[in-house]
């Protein structure tokens, strides 16, 4: 698509780095608790360590395979979808098509308000426009 | 009737999340402590305590996530929102500037796109009927 030299990056992968970080310092924490709960009490500090990190390393899979997983196909859903439907939309318009209605089913109250604001956009344009056609015929 | 907000939906999924992950690790805490042989009544102590760290650690970013979110999506939404009601009272010589990279920069420079060729027929439309006249 367009751009000025800027590289085009989805928010998703944003969102991924986020997570990313937050599982790490997660792991971490979590590697401290497990190792001196048994350190502390009794277990050799080889075995400790191993089972602290096996844990801790099955945990950090588990919380993140499944928050990418929903929270790719959430926001995909919820704001993604309409947001490039507008894209696409607002390319339409600017080639001077203003007849195409936007077809996007918010269930949220963001993006329902900014639907009708699309919607009152695009038909005061046309409005503008079919007045000044009429002017000219 | 009043639809709900992505906040607050974001915030009960997350809420439930973090909540979920502390037992999972609650869980694995208790089956590592078995086997490896700490003596059982020391157990119900170290549970006690490792619940309360990772109970705080795994709920204190719920803020941060919203104030992530927020900057994220709402902020741009409202903006975007801004940005339509100007150009639909008929404001079309603010140019609409692209922030970031991505979906919403995309769009912006798609509006940006769609104002400027809007603007260039309405003023060819206006053009034509100043020589009519």
């Amino acid at each position: 698509m367009i751009g000025r030299g800027k590289k085009y990056r989805s928010i998703l992968y944003k969102i991924l780095d986020i997570v990313f970080i937050g599982s790490l310092l997660a792991a971490g924490l979590v590697f401290f608790v497990f190792f001196f709960a048994m350190v502390n009490n009794g277990v050799p500090e080889e075995t400790a360590w191993k089972y602290a990190l096996g844990s801790t390393l099955f945990l950090v899979l588990c919380w993140f395979v499944g928050p990418i997983l929903i929270i790719q196909l959430l926001i995909e859903r919820t704001i993604l979808k309409p947001i490039k439907e507008m894209t696409k939309l607002l390319e339409k318009m600017s080639e001077g098509n203003l007849d195409t209605p936007l077809e996007v089913k918010g269930r949220y109250a963001e993006i329902d308000r900014m639907a009708e604001a699309f919607e009152r956009m695009r038909l005061s344009l046309r409005a503008l426009i079919r007045r000044l056609k009429k002017h000219e015929s | 009737m009043e639809k709900e907000g992505l906040l607050g939906k974001l915030t009960a999924y997350v809420t439930a999340g973090s909540l979920f992950s502390v037992l999972i690790t609650l869980g694995v805490l208790y089956f590592v402590l078995n086997i490896t042989g700490v003596p059982s009544y020391k157990i119900p102590k170290i549970m006690l305590f490792s619940a309360g760290v990772i109970t705080l650690a795994f709920t204190l970013p719920i803020f941060f996530v919203r104030a992530m979110f927020y900057k994220l999506f709402l902020e741009k939404i409202d903006h975007m929102i801004d940005n339509m009601d100007r150009v639909s009272r008929g404001d079309l010589d603010t140019p609409i500037e692209p922030e970031t990279n991505d979906e919403f920069g995309q769009m912006a420079e798609a509006f940006e796109k769609m104002r400027v060729g809007i603007k260039e027929l309405i003023s060819q439309l206006e053009g034509e009927l100043d020589r009519k006249r």
